[in-house]
């Protein structure tokens, strides 16, 4: 078919071989791929960071528990002997003192101005409120 | 490009691994940091009692050693005394009352 008069002659077709975007669509792939290698390091510096200083803080938390725990062991000695050994003597004491003290004005007197608590029921919570009445 | 790849690989394998590791000392980290609040409680309650306790003693000693001046009035506290003599000495007092 011949080409009308006056109408543009048909666009050349492209040379074979890479047309300019190839290069610039690598140039971009391989700016990408670097970038993901960059992020990646940043994110494996960053986790050794926190796994470090993790481990640092673990070590430390695990030397106070074991500090701790020895305090723990002589608290628990100590009140264990008095709770043991001091507070029933010193119960029966307190009692025949209190009956002193009932059968001896003078002495009630004395005796008004002493207050002990008991440590054991301290020690424990206190029983929770009796609440309504189950159905 | 074959090395780029195998130094993305190795990467990938770093960030994976970091993670596992990082994951793994967490859990420790929360289960050491439990045990630590834990016994936390349990020394401030002992901490509690024992102040307590070391109170009465005191409160206890102070009523003792009155008792034992009283008992210089009351010679019949004497015998009251006596039947404590252990817990007296405990408290490092005489259970007879001192002579002037």
């Amino acid at each position: 078919m011949d080409p009308l008069p006056g109408s543009l002659p048909p666009a050349p077709a492209p040379p074979p071989g890479p047309t300019p975007a190839e290069p610039a669509l690598e140039q971009a792939l391989q700016r990408q791929a670097y970038l993901v290698r960059v992020l990646m390091l940043v994110v494996t510096v960053l986790l050794v960071t926190t796994t470090l200083s993790l481990f640092h803080q673990i070590r430390w938390l695990v030397a106070q528990a074991n500090q701790l725990n020895v305090t723990i062991q002589e608290l628990a000695r100590g009140v264990g002997d008095y709770e043991t050994n001091m507070a029933p003597q010193m119960n029966r004491f307190y009692q025949d003192l209190q009956r002193l003290a009932q059968a001896n004005a003078e002495y009630a007197r004395l005796f008004a101005r002493y207050q002990i608590t008991n440590v054991a029921a301290a020690r424990t919570n206190p029983p929770p409120a009796p609440g309504p009445a189950g159905r | 490009m074959q090395k780029r790849s195998r130094i993305t690989s190795v990467l990938l394998a770093l960030v994976l691994i970091g993670a596992a590791a990082n994951l793994l000392v967490f859990f420790r980290y929360l289960q050491v940091l439990n045990t630590a609040q834990r016994l936390q409680v349990q020394a401030q309650r002992l901490q509690f009692a024992a102040a307590l306790a070391t109170r009465n003693l005191n409160v206890m000693r102070s009523l003792a050693a009155e008792t034992l001046e009283f008992s210089r009035k009351a010679p019949a506290v004497s015998g009251l005394l006596l039947a404590h003599t252990n817990l007296l000495q405990r408290l490092e007092l005489p259970a007879t009352p001192p002579t002037r």
